[in-house]
Parts: C-alpha cells; sequence; structure tokens
C-alpha cells in the first residue's frame, strides 16, 4: 500500500404485476407519501449543520476537531457538490464518526455523502485491528450492498430493438417484492449455512454461474472470516426465501452500452469497448443482512454504554474488535457479505437466461461475462501504511468502494496492472461510470472512492417534484424503458433525486483518488 | 382469515409528524401516554408499509419484548412488525401495548393483523430496518411523551 500523506493541499491527507401505472396513479402515489400526518421536517435537517469546515484545496474540505471530536474529518467534494453538502446534515455524522475511540487519521467522506443513518452514506473510518472498534452503523444494514458489471459480446444495435422482451425477460427471471422468489431455486437451512461460509463459489456449484465468475469478484465472492454460527435465526428466516431477489427502493438490474471509452489503455485490460451492451445488478444481502446488522445493536448499546462512551447517535454503537461483541458480529457480517456475493451470482445467472430466452441467443450470441463485482457498504480487516508503519486496519466503508491501486495483491491476476476496478452506477436517466482505483487513493483514504450519485432529494421532496409528471414519459424520451415494481419507487427513485454522477466521478478524479475509465448509458431498467 | 365484512381504509392516527431525512424516512409521534406512543408508531410503519390500504385485525399475536429503555423496547417493537411481515406474511393492522412499570422492564404486545393476501394488498415500499439513528423517546414539557424513529429504506 502507499504511504499516508497528512497536510494541507491536493495530494496530501487529507404482486409481480408490473403494469406501467398511469400519471394518476402516479400523482396518487405522491399524495400517500407519507401523507395523512402532519407537516413537518426533522429537527437534524431544520438545524444549521454544526460543525466548521474548511477549504483546503479544490477537493478537500477538513472538518477540523471541535467539541469532543478525537480526530478531524475530510470531505472529498468540488466547488460544484460542496454547496449542496455542507447544508446536509451529514456534515455533522463526519465529525460524529470522529468521536470513536481508536479512529485511525480521520473520517472520511466521498462526494456522494449524504445524510445516512449514524455514518454519514459516502463515508470512511479505518480502526486499529487490535485496539480499535467495530460499528455496525458504519457498515448499513444492507451488509455488502455492490454492484456487479457484465458485459456481454452485443452492441447497442443488436438489444435495443429487442428491448421490451429482454426486459420482460429480466422481470420475470428475478424476483423483487415481497415473498416474491425463484419456485426453482429453494434452500434448506442446511444449503444456507453452507453458502453463508462460501459465497458465490457455493451457487456456481449449484451450477448458477461460472468460475471464471469468481475470478473477477472482489474476494473472490467468499470472505474466508465468515462465521455462520454467529447469524440468528431470524437472519436466517429471512434470507432463506431471498437468496437471487432484487429487493426494492435503489435496487436495480440495468441494460445499457458502453457510451464512451475515456481510458482506451485501461478499457481494453477490462474488456470494455463503446457501443458494446452491458447490465448492472444492484443489490445486496437482502433481509438476511439487514436482520445480522439490526440484531447486533443492542448488544453493540450494551457494549458502548459499559465503556462510558458518550455517543453523539445511538447508531454509532461499537464494541472493540477484540470483544466477544466485535468478534461476533464480524463473523455475522461477513456470512452476510457471502450471502450479498451469492445473490449477485444468482442473479447473474438469470440475467444470462433472460438473454438467452427473451432474445433466443446462445451463451456463444450473448457472451456475458463479469467485468467485476465490488461491495460498497462493508468493514474490512486490511493492511495499510500508516505513518512509516504498516498497520492491520478494519476499515469501514458505507456508501463507499475500495479502490485499490495497481499492483495490488488482493485484484484479479487480468487487472493487477490497472487497478481495482470501481462500478459507479448514476441515477436511472443518465449514466454510471467504470472507474479504477490509484495509488493516491491507497495513500489518503486507505484505498477507497466514491459508491454512486448520492441522493440529492429527500424521498418526500422526490415526490412532491414529481407531482403531475409522468416520469415514465420522460425516461422515455431519454431513451430509457423502465420496469418498477411499484409506483412510489419510480417517484423516489427519478433521475433528479440524485446528484449528477459525472460531477461526484470528477471530483473523486480530481483529487486523484481514480481514473475514469468508461461512461455507460442505461438503456432499460428493471427495479425492485 | 377472512373478516365478515370489508375492513376500512386505514386512517393515521393524530400526533404523527413525517421526519424529512435524505436517503431514509422517519416519523416523530406523540401522545399521552407510552401506550399511546407505542401503538401510534405502530400505525406510523404500517402506513409506510401498505399505505392506506384495508387490514383485517382478525389474528392476534402476543409477544413480550425487553429493551434497557423505552427507546430500545420502541424498535424491538417496530422490528416485530417488520419480521412478520417479512417471514410469516403476517400484516400487522394495529397494535395494543402495555408496560409493565413506566421506563423499565418488559412491553407487553398484541399485534392485530391478517395474513398478507396478494390478491388484496400490496407491499408500498421496503422498510429495510428500525435504526437507532435519532432515536428518542422523552417526555416533553407539556407532560406528554414523543419518540422518534428513523427507519431504513
Amino acid at each position: 500500500m502507499g504511504k499516508r500523506q497528512r497536510g494541507k493541499g491536493r495530494g496530501h491527507g487529507a404482486s409481480r404485476e408490473r403494469r406501467r401505472p398511469e400519471a394518476a396513479e402516479v400523482a396518487e402515489a405522491v399524495e400517500q407519501l407519507p401523507g395523512g400526518g402532519e407537516e413537518g421536517a426533522f429537527a437534524g435537517r431544520d438545524r444549521p449543520v454544526r460543525y466548521r469546515t474548511e477549504q483546503q484545496d479544490e477537493h478537500r474540505w477538513l472538518v477540523p476537531r471541535q467539541g469532543r471530536m478525537l480526530a478531524e474529518g475530510l470531505i472529498y467534494a468540488s466547488p460544484a457538490l460542496i454547496g449542496s453538502i455542507l447544508s446536509d446534515p451529514a456534515v455533522d455524522q463526519v465529525a460524529n464518526v470522529a468521536h470513536l475511540p481508536g479512529l485511525v487519521d480521520r473520517s472520511m467522506a466521498m462526494p456522494d455523502i449524504h445524510w445516512g443513518y449514524g455514518f454519514p452514506i459516502g463515508g470512511v473510518a479505518a480502526f486499529d485491528a487490535e485496539e480499535g472498534m467495530i460499528s455496525p452503523g458504519g457498515v448499513g444494514f444492507d451488509i455488502n450492498c455492490g454492484v456487479r458489471l457484465l458485459a456481454s459480446g452485443l452492441q447497442e444495435q443488436d438489444v435495443r430493438p429487442r428491448l421490451t422482451l429482454l426486459l420482460d425477460a429480466l422481470e420475470q427471471s428475478i424476483p423483487s417484492g415481497l415473498g416474491q422468489n425463484r419456485r426453482d431455486f429453494r434452500l434448506s437451512s442446511k444449503d444456507l449455512r453452507r453458502l453463508l461460509e462460501e459465497g458465490a463459489a457455493w451457487v456456481v456449484r449449484q451450477g448458477l454461474g461460472e468460475a471464471a465468475d469468481l475470478e473477477r469478484t472482489e474476494s473472490t465472492g467468499r470472505m474466508a472470516d465468515a462465521d455462520p454460527d454467529q447469524v440468528s435465526e431470524r437472519a436466517v428466516a429471512r434470507g432463506l426465501e431471498q437468496i437471487g431477489t432484487l429487493g426494492s427502493g435503489n435496487h436495480f438490474c440495468e441494460v445499457g452500452y458502453v457510451e464512451r471509452v475515456l481510458d482506451a489503455e485501461v478499457a481494453a485490460v477490462l474488456g470494455l469497448s463503446e457501443g458494446q451492451v452491458t447490465v448492472i445488478v444492484h443489490t445486496g444481502s437482502r433481509g438476511l443482512g439487514y436482520q445480522v446488522c439490526q440484531d447486533s445493536l443492542k448488544p453493540m448499546a450494551g457494549v458502548s454504554r459499559r465503556l462510558g462512551l458518550q455517543l453523539p447517535d445511538r447508531q454509532l454503537a461499537c464494541a472493540p474488535l477484540s470483544s466477544p461483541e466485535g468478534r461476533s458480529y464480524l463473523g455475522a457480517m461477513n456470512a452476510a457479505a457471502n450471502f450479498a456475493y451469492a445473490n449477485r451470482q444468482a442473479i447473474t445467472h438469470w440475467v444470462r437466461q433472460s438473454f438467452e430466452l427473451g432474445l433466443h441467443l446462445a451463451p456463444a450470441d450473448h457472451r456475458l461475462r463479469v467485468v467485476y463485482d465490488v461491495a460498497h457498504n462493508m468493514a474490512r480487516l486490511e493492511t495499510h501504511e500508516v505513518e512509516g508503519k504498516r498497520r492491520r486496519l478494519c476499515v469501514h466503508r458505507k456508501g463507499a468502494t475500495r479502490a485499490f491501486p495497481p499492483g495490488h495483491a488482493e485484484l484479479p491476476r487480468a487487472y493487477r496492472g490497472v487497478g481495482q476496478p470501481v462500478l459507479i452506477p448514476g441515477d436511472m436517466g443518465r449514466a454510471s461510470y467504470v472507474l479504477v482505483g490509484t495509488a493516491q487513493a491507497a495513500a489518503e483514504t486507505f484505498g477507497s472512492v466514491c459508491h454512486g450519485a448520492g441522493r440529492r432529494l429527500s424521498r418526500a421532496e422526490a415526490v412532491r417534484q414529481g407531482r403531475g409528471r409522468d416520469i415514465f414519459a420522460e425516461l422515455a424520451q431519454a431513451g430509457v424503458q423502465v420496469r418498477v415494481h411499484g409506483r412510489e419507487t419510480l417517484a423516489e427513485e427519478m433521475p433528479e433525486a440524485y446528484k449528477d454522477v459525472a460531477a461526484v466521478v470528477e471530483a473523486v478524479a480530481g483529487a486523484g483518488l481514480a481514473r475514469i475509465v468508461a461512461r455507460l448509458r442505461p438503456i432499460g431498467v428493471v427495479k425492485g | 382469515m377472512v373478516p365478515d365484512r370489508a375492513p376500512p381504509r386505514f386512517t393515521l392516527p393524530a400526533g404523527i409528524r413525517w421526519l424529512e431525512h435524505t436517503a431514509d424516512a422517519g416519523f416523530a409521534v406523540r401522545g399521552a401516554s407510552a401506550q399511546e406512543v407505542y401503538q401510534r408508531c405502530v400505525a406510523a410503519l404500517r402506513h409506510l408499509l401498505l399505505g392506506d390500504q384495508p387490514v383485517a385485525d382478525g389474528l392476534r399475536l402476543e409477544l413480550e419484548l425487553q429493551g434497557q429503555d423505552r427507546a430500545e423496547r420502541l424498535v424491538a417493537l417496530l422490528e416485530e412488525v417488520l419480521l412478520r411481515l417479512e417471514v410469516e406474511r403476517f400484516v400487522t393492522a394495529r397494535a395494543e401495548v402495555g408496560e409493565d412499570e413506566p421506563g423499565q422492564g418488559t412491553l407487553y404486545v398484541a399485534l392485530l393483523g391478517e395474513h398478507f393476501d396478494p390478491a388484496r394488498h400490496r407491499q408500498v415500499r421496503e422498510v429495510k430496518a428500525i435504526t437507532y439513528h435519532g432515536l428518542g423517546f422523552a417526555r416533553r414539557p407539556d407532560g406528554s411523551l414523543e419518540a422518534t424513529v428513523v427507519v431504513d429504506l
């Protein structure tokens, strides 16, 4: 890993029914969200941001130590993005993370930062593996929520005329919504236990995928420290029927194409070329992961109380990594991460099947292969150089992606010369990006960058702004067909609800944390 | 269980205020008693999950829930509503709640509802979990009680 740097200035440390809703129905949904109660705003959003910031350079804003902060905070952004960031309670959350004991270096946030729970979304924080903490709030409920990119041997013009058939097949093949699952892929408790130990490899052994898929998956789709014994019966009950399901909210399966190659050398290594059809799968560990996090909160709160930690937010509850509670969470979290890798692997199989059934193509025709699969909600034990010493750290990335530099031993052999691929989905109307990590990221951010566009509007505000509009028609006009399970989701997830992903990736590239490789354009989106 | 008469569409009780949150959703709930606050919080969560769809209350699930304080017990209660829906397909119409000792001890809960019927019910949105972020359950200067909850969407 690169040597960590500190100081000012650039380069320094700093029901399966999915018919299209009518406009009137969308308007009705708007009225129902959440509706009925008194109008009002959360005190946290009403209140001015408490913590002072100082601009360091064009892409770095420092949150100096204030009050009971034990370390500084650092926000990566750009002049175009910083205005909305500095008025969001997420800034206070960057400072809140800096209250946790054992934090190494700084509490950091990426340009897609927005208000989350406990840690901000877009947050990065590292703790010493021996003496530091682990916090479920630094991972999030959707453990190993992540993104998988598939590239095909097809061109945009091969698919666009038959896109409706393909989206029909994807909708039929990939379950989403309450109680929806594959009738032909059921797990016993014993199966699930093996899946929690083995991750994506277990799914491949059932015939859903290829060994090559695993080679192009971060950690080969398996966290070795997974401990299924730490996963509660409740979590197992939630997970049993959810393998291979998309979920809802911002999770999706998107068909698109490579609109522009921006780094030809790296794109060639990743096997990306202009016009090529791609598929992005964005989902995570589903109910199993949510429950693992939920189960951990009460014991973690107990440890925090016992240690006398004065936490500014209960969701920051944490425990020493070396404690029974810390070890238990780490084992369960890794098991949930394996569920997520397996989930995206199973969906990959059904994406391939959808191309075959929907478009009547043979595998040799579509040639869908995994480009990469990367998590953006995880805490991982990693070795980094800090002030000249190699240290074992637990790096929390919540809405942040690992972005190791060229040459890192944990990268797939094929990508070792170019750096870790970073997959940045945008909103469903604009674009997504492929980046690679840099030595600068290793030096400054424990090898981390952004994870997406980041929300700009609250869900309620998005719904208000969507009132009276036909968002389906607007997206169709922009060349994107959308299938969505719930009409409420469409309004909440409309493009304007998100920051411009181009501005976000330009900010991380401007800070030197990543290289931009390619821009992908969506043409069809299936959302849960 | 099929009710004798179709249940009415759901109306939110008074005292619920929706909270603006960038990525998730939240609510602040006031009541004259802790019991009323707990019950109204269940109503708010039910509305997030199902909107104003009618849900019959012919089935009864009785639970005892523990937590360090009222806020923790509130999370436990709302978590039950989520879990029962996801795992057992039990849709909560409303809750009856009692506490043994104010501010400590056990929460005695009855969730009243029915089995999820895809012909009559549609889940409006998935609520992933009940967070501890901004969690509160406190007495106000006017003597009423208020809870704040943020849920992960």
